[in-house]
């Protein structure tokens, strides 16, 4: 008995540190392994409406971009309306197609970084708004991430700059079907693998989600081809790409919610189950 | 003399973790990734107790983390740096030893003892910062590149925040 005393007096301070870095190394394990940050995140109240607050002198700053960006939308929006007024019985068009079933919810960005492994987007709206985990995250012109975690208030989306990233894209003239992965270098380039060496790629081409997953629409415009040479080891492309939207400097996002994802995934899973 | 100690350190606890969540956080560097706060455990006296070193450690971590989805990382890399620290000063002690009321800090020991002190420290820190984040040795001498130019923005923002202020006590 004395001698546990003894070693209590003399190694409290290393003991009490090996715990401490126990519970912190386990919380590293845990947000590692189920790509979510349980807990000691951004959307509870405090945190979030401090960061809200800081964010809104960051918003000031790209108020010209993001008015810009809002302009160019609205222009598209509108040749969309006048096509659709003009061609009025066009399948392919929203409400009168099958395969459009997408709900938008705007949202505000509350805090946003690029410079980490996995980067972690705060934004203002949360189960109160109808947001649920999983769904897509897109801009204006591009795709931004998937919902993480969800609390009252507030979301945590993981940008697209992460290193778990996976999203299934689509070159737009050869429909030819990749993943959009990053490799954890530049925030500024992401990486795009699976397209075959036969195919006529060039620079500057532009890359779509598929919208094979339920979580994306189809035909987001995603980035634009970058550098590319073929990869003398195996059949595709090492191609870097670069994001439409520039992910830094966002201010607003829409959540995407798509009405038959259930129907969607319970289908897929009864198809691996059997 | 103890309370006006306390009451500084506080202080500068609470400014260097408002500066690294409201500001440094939100700096659009890329793969540059300032961190600050360990600065506050750096400065703390000598003879603070080692077990009172470590919980502020561990918090000043928990604080960062909470606002920065850290999860966790920032904990455990400062909770280390805070165990580590008694064992850097003691490497680091002046000849004559440490006197009762020594602060590590730059007005006191000088400009090149503290440039050889904060470049240890923090050099722990981002290290066990950024071999955390990734959390394996795969491409290891990326993470060394991350950990470099981090580490050398950091000690960048780090010495001028410290030469500011030993300017301002000479006057």
């Amino acid at each position: 008995m004395r001698s546990i005393y003894y070693l209590l007096t003399r190694f409290y301070v290393l003991i009490l540190f090996v715990l401490l870095e126990i519970f912190a190394l386990t919380t590293i394990y845990k947000s590692h392994k189920y790509q979510e940050v349980k807990f000691l995140n951004t959307t509870n109240k405090f945190t979030g409406t401090v960061l809200e607050y800081v964010n809104s002198i960051n918003s000031f700053v790209h108020l010209g971009t993001n008015n810009k960006a809002l302009v160019e939308e609205n222009t598209r929006l509108r040749k969309l309306i006048e096509y659709q007024d003009k061609y009025p019985s066009d399948s392919t068009l929203p409400g009168y197609s099958a395969s459009y079933h997408f709900d938008y919810i705007p949202a505000k960005i509350v805090n946003n970084t690029i410079s980490k492994s996995i980067n972690y987007i705060t934004i203002d709206k949360g189960a109160k708004d109808g947001i649920v985990k999983g769904l897509g995250v897109v801009s204006s012109n591009g795709v931004v991430g998937i919902v993480t975690n969800v609390s009252e208030n507030f979301s945590l989306v993981m940008s697209v700059v992460s290193v778990k990233t996976l999203i299934g894209v689509r070159h737009k003239n050869t429909n030819a079907i990749g993943n959009l992965r990053w490799n954890g270098e530049s925030p500024f380039l992401l990486q795009v693998d699976g397209f075959s060496k036969t195919l006529p790629i060039k620079k500057n081409d532009t890359i779509l989600t598929a919208g094979f997953s339920s979580i994306f629409p189809p035909n987001i415009i995603v980035a634009t081809v970058k550098n590319l040479e073929p990869d003398e080891s195996t059949s595709f492309y090492i191609m870097d790409v670069e994001l439409s939207n520039n992910i830094n400097s966002l201010s607003y996002v829409y959540v995407v919610k798509n009405d038959k994802k259930k129907e969607l995934d319970s289908l897929q899973i009864q198809m691996l189950n059997e | 003399m103890n309370n006006k100690f306390i009451i500084s350190n506080l202080i500068r606890f609470i400014l260097l973790i408002a500066l690294q969540v409201l500001l440094l956080n939100e700096l659009p560097f890329g793969r540059v990734y300032i961190m600050v706060y360990p600065l506050a455990i750096l400065l703390l006296p000598v003879f603070t107790p080692r077990l009172l070193v470590l919980l502020l450690a561990f918090f000043t971590g928990f604080i960062i983390d909470w606002f920065s989805n850290g999860g966790g990382l920032h904990m455990a890399s400062l909770t280390a740096l805070g165990y580590l620290r008694s064992y850097v000063l003691d490497t680091f002690q002046p000849r004559s030893g440490w006197d009762k009321l020594d602060v590590p800090n730059i007005s006191q020991q000088g400009i090149t003892w503290f440039f050889y002190y904060s470049l240890i420290m923090f050099s722990i820190h981002h290290l066990l910062y950024f071999f955390l984040e990734v959390f394996s040795f795969a491409n290891f001498f990326s993470t060394i590149f991350k950990t470099l130019i981090s580490l050398f923005g950091s000690l960048l923002v780090v010495w001028m925040i410290s030469l500011y202020f030993m300017r301002n006590k000479r006057i």
